[in-house]
């Protein structure tokens, strides 16, 4: 053998490896992403969303900071095009507006709570209590990627979301696109995602008025 | 007046007094120690508030160890104090169908509800773009399908304002877990318990106060006893007081009764002396508490206590007619006995009833009642030792045993007549003791130091009201009207008026019945200013469509404001709806208009917020501490002013009777000298005077002059005895009865025994020493 046909034989060799390593690892699952989220320690992301209502001639865009602690605590903080912030603590929404902070009593309103509450159990992988308020429908998409879709199981949540999809890689959210109900859409692609343990007690979670 | 016909008389009052006492209801309202409501506006709305939703409201909270379990016990706790006859409403938690009542009554009806003071700029371009940019970053937020769901209608999204002030006026402390309220830290249930009577109405509040713990034992029993209680209200005070109150009067007339009895026996060793002395004090009670119920239906406790107290007071009467009797020398009748005293009876009952009655000049209700009670007391009494106790006694006989005692008495005296410069020295003892104390004494006139003390449960009172975060509801602004409507107007303003002196700083925050409704007018302004706005459909469809609207996506809004399908909102649709409830703590029914109460936290300039809503027509600031103390400080002048006026209503009797003035001032000076004494008394150990010190001393007063009265008319030398042993049996008697109530637990009560117990002993001694003073050597002087 010549020292060419040693290097397409070795080459040969390590490509088939590569081929059969790649062919050996599982393409994701429901279960594998709802564990592999329910590993994470926190995280900080940045997000751009685009929100089509029907009552404005043309989308709503804004940028901001997503902010995750498991097992509920998530900051949605937008910078642009003005600021404002919502914290999820559990079933306690604040919203900061302006000046004033205002608290939504996601049990006084059971959809929005539901709706609050889905997003949380998402990124913090709670598959029980996803699976319990929605009919879930997981694909993978090629690789580590995947998507899903969440189809509310109640009415009264169906008429405020008419569904929500996510797609990501591995642990990881890329963008959530929510359906209301009355097909208003907004869709938020998240880049710059950063793990990160975080508190309850990080000031990222904490409300302020100026 | 024959045996029969006394025995007969004396069992009719006897039965119409106990069909009364059967009847009469016994209350430990506070409101008795306020001046009517018939005398000014505030008086009429702190009534009001005391009967009001406010005040049968109590604050529970349950201790969890978890929300969840808090949340459990909540809804157990709840459904059972529901199932309660006497409970008028239980809140713990949002209705899911609360929110949708609150939103049908606002639906269509947004443009009466755009603004409730428009201007010239209210609908300006500015103010217009502004409202549409707010609306775009509501609809942005992730919770904005309810702003997305209304716009159309609602493009200033006045039922989201509507809403957040709602959410605005919840105890600051509370947050909502599944519909059930609890407080912060998610360790405790927050229950809001409304009684339908009143929580001084003890009958039915104390068994109400039973089942609410034996509801909350079953509770905690389920939850394997990991539950705690704690609650704020004043059910609890007030029933714990009447209480006390009652025992007190029960224990104390025991002991009073068995002191007399003892006392009476030891005296004219005779049983049926005894009982003689009791029938003018049967016949005194049984007559005060009949006109008391025909009068006023119900008595105060601190009435009945000094009702109670009446029996050793009008056992005088009779101990003094038998003291004369039984002194008189053998064969002496009952009528000649009675002749003798009589004067000196009536003249003591008259000037003791006057003293009282000038008690029922002031517009205090407990002390009218007082003084009627007392005073039909006294005078059935009298009459009693008139005509009911001569028929039954004796032919004066040989000189009884209690001559030893009136001897030594007479010696006690006679000593003294010898030491004139110690009868000096306890005259200017006592005179010293008035110059210096009595310049110390200093008034309280706060209202709770009347009331029994219970520490703990202030203290757990204390901290419920800081879990829950209620706000301090003594500092409010009342809004008055003749009817709802003219009441939400005048609200209206005072809003306004409280807006600007929220920004002003002179009060934090306030939370009033204009969250949730405007008066009708002020509806119809907020449309019609839109309305009336030039060019505003115009202006508003190019606006919306400049910050990124589609066009015509607010046409419902602009055909509901051109040509409304409601009419403004309603008190009686808010009443029937599911914020009726929330609307009510805010309304008061008075006996001539309705009042809306706004309650303000945080009152950091009173003055200045006083002068702001002094310029509201209808509109009444009010501090109800303030109110209080200033309502007690007139009490206490207008009190002062009247033991004034009755000491010169009796000097006036003593010189038509006397006519000489050495009389009147040995009658009147011992009493007046006896009452300032024991003012200095209290002043000089440090005691802070009230209303009952007042009381006490308006009694001190009208029983001294009795034992002026009583030395004057009787100093000859032969009934002198008799007559110190009369006073000196007065005192004891009245010092079991009265003095006997400083034991009381009850402040009030404890004042007026102490304060009695100290100026009746001064009298007993002054007025004895009076004689001699004036006399010198003996001689007769009256």
């Amino acid at each position: 053998m010549t020292r060419w046909a040693c290097i397409l034989v070795a080459l040969a060799c390590a490509l088939s490896l590569s081929v059969a390593s790649r062919a050996q690892s599982p393409a994701p699952t429901f279960a594998s992403v709802m564990s592999g989220l329910a590993q994470t320690t926190g995280f900080v992301a940045q997000f751009r969303e685009e929100k089509t209502i029907e009552l404005l001639a043309a989308p709503l865009r804004s940028e901001g900071t997503l902010y995750f602690a498991p097992p509920n605590h998530l900051a949605r903080r937008i910078t642009r095009p003005a600021s404002s912030a919502m914290v999820v603590d559990g079933d306690r929404v604040r919203m900061l507006e302006g000046h004033a902070i205002r608290e939504l009593d996601g049990s006084q309103d059971a959809a929005i709570g539901a709706f609050v509450r889905s997003f949380v159990q998402l990124l913090s992988g709670n598959r029980a209590e996803l699976e319990r308020t929605f009919v879930v429908a997981f694909t993978a998409t090629g690789g580590s990627a995947w998507s899903l879709r969440l189809t509310p199981r109640d009415p009264r949540l169906g008429r405020l979301v008419r569904e929500i999809r996510a797609a990501g890689a591995a642990q990881r959210l890329q963008e959530l696109v929510v359906v209301e109900g009355n097909g208003d859409t907004s869709t938020s692609t998240f880049t710059s995602f950063e793990a990160r343990s975080l508190r309850a007690n990080d000031p990222a979670f904490q409300l302020r008025a100026p | 007046m024959t045996r029969l016909g006394a025995a007969l008389v004396f069992l009719a009052v006897c039965a119409l007094g106990a069909t009364a006492a059967v009847r009469i209801e016994v209350s430990n309202d506070v409101a008795a120690f306020m001046p009517d409501g018939h005398d000014n506006e505030r008086a009429q709305i702190f009534q009001a508030l005391l009967a009001g939703e406010n005040t049968r409201g109590s604050v529970y909270a349950v201790g969890a160890p978890s929300a969840a379990a808090a949340v459990v016990a909540s809804r157990a706790f709840a459904e059972r104090l529901r199932r309660d006859p006497e409970i008028l409403r239980v809140e713990n938690g949002f209705a899911a169908s609360d929110g949708e009542g609150v939103a049908r009554l606002y639906r269509s009806r947004e443009a009466y509800f755009l603004s409730d003071a428009p201007n010239a700029d209210t609908w300006s371009d500015t103010r217009l773009r502004t409202a549409f940019r707010r609306l775009t970053e509501q609809l942005a937020l992730p919770t904005g399908g309810l702003a997305r769901s209304l716009a159309t209608r609602d493009p200033f999204m006045v039922f989201q304002h509507r809403v957040d002030a709602l959410a605005a006026m919840r105890p600051e402390g509370l947050v909502a877990r599944d519909g059930v309220y609890l407080t912060r830290d998610e360790r405790h249930a927050v229950l809001f318990v409304t009684s339908r009577e009143s929580p001084f109405a003890a009958a039915k509040q104390a068994p109400l106060l039973r089942r609410i713990e034996q509801a909350f034992a079953a509770v905690n029993a389920n939850q394997h006893g990991r539950l705690t209680l704690a609650q704020s209200g004043f059910a609890r005070f007030a029933v714990a007081s009447e209480l006390a109150i009652r025992n007190d009067v029960t224990r104390i007339s025991i002991l009073s009764a068995v002191g007399v009895i003892l006392f009476t026996l030891l005296l004219f060793r005779s049983v049926r002396f005894l009982l003689l002395t009791f029938v003018p004090v049967v016949v005194g009670m049984a007559a005060a508490v009949s006109v008391s119920y025909a009068v006023f239906g119900a008595v105060h406790g601190i009435t009945l206590a000094f009702g109670c107290a009446l029996i050793g007071v009008t056992e005088d009467y009779p101990v003094h007619l038998l003291n004369h009797h039984t002194f008189a020398g053998k064969g002496t009748t009952p009528a000649q006995s009675l002749k003798r005293v009589w004067i000196g009876l009536l003249l003591g009952a008259g000037t003791t009833t006057v003293g009282l009655l000038g008690l029922g000049s002031t517009t205090f209700s407990a002390m009218r009642e007082i003084a009627v009670f007392a005073s039909t007391g006294v005078i059935g009494a009298l009459l009693a030792t008139r005509y009911l106790v001569p028929p039954f006694l004796p032919v004066a006989e040989a000189a009884p045993p209690q001559a030893r005692v009136a001897l030594t008495l007479e010696r006690v005296l006679a000593a003294f007549r010898r030491r004139p410069r110690v009868v000096g020295a306890v005259w200017l003892v006592a005179l010293l003791v008035v110059a210096v104390g009595l310049p110390r004494v200093r008034w309280n006139d706060d209202l709770s130091r009347l009331n029994a003390e219970h520490p703990e449960w202030r203290a757990e009172d204390a901290r419920v009201r800081a879990l829950v975060g209620a706000p301090d509801a003594t500092r409010m602004v009342v809004a008055l009207g003749r009817d709802d409507n003219t009441a939400l107007r005048v609200n209206d303003a005072v809003a306004e008026a409280l807006q600007e002196a929220t920004v002003a700083q002179e009060v934090t925050s306030f939370q009033s019945a204009h969250s949730i409704l405007w008066s009708r007018e002020t509806q119809e302004e907020s449309a019609e200013s839109a309305r009336r706005a030039d060019g505003f459909g115009e202006r508003f469809r190019a606006l919306a469509s400049e910050v990124g609207f589609r066009d015509s996506v607010f046409d419902p809004f602009l055909r509901e404001l051109g040509s409304p399908t409601t009419q403004p909102l309603s008190y009686e649709e808010v009443r029937t709806s599911p914020l009726g409830t929330v609307l009510q703590r805010f309304r008061l029914s008075l006996p001539q208009s309705i009042a809306y109460v706004t309650f303000l936290r945080g009152v950091q300039h009173s003055d200045a917020l006083n002068a702001r809503i002094a310029s509201i027509s209808g509109a009444v600031y009010l501090d109800q501490k303030e109110f209080l103390r200033d309502a007690y400080g007139a009490f206490r002048t207008r009190t002062l002013q009247l033991l004034a006026l009755g000491a010169l209503g009796v000097l006036l009797i003593a010189l038509v009777r006397y006519r000489r003035i050495r009389a009147v001032v040995a009658v009147c000076f011992p009493a007046w000298t006896a009452a300032a004494t024991t003012l200095g008394i209290l002043g000089l150990v440090g005691v802070e005077g009230n209303l009952m010190h007042l009381l006490a001393l308006v009694l001190v007063l009208s029983m001294g002059i009795d034992y002026g009265i009583f030395m004057a008319e009787h100093s000859e030398e032969s009934e002198l005895p008799s007559t110190l042993l009369s006073v000196v049996a007065a005192t004891v008697t009245t010092i079991l009865s009265f003095g006997l109530l400083a034991l009381s637990t009850n402040p009030a009560l404890r004042s007026l025994g102490m304060a009695t117990g100290i100026g009746l002993a001064l009298c007993m001694v002054l007025a004895p020493l009076a004689l001699i003073s004036l006399r010198g050597d003996g001689s007769r002087t009256a």
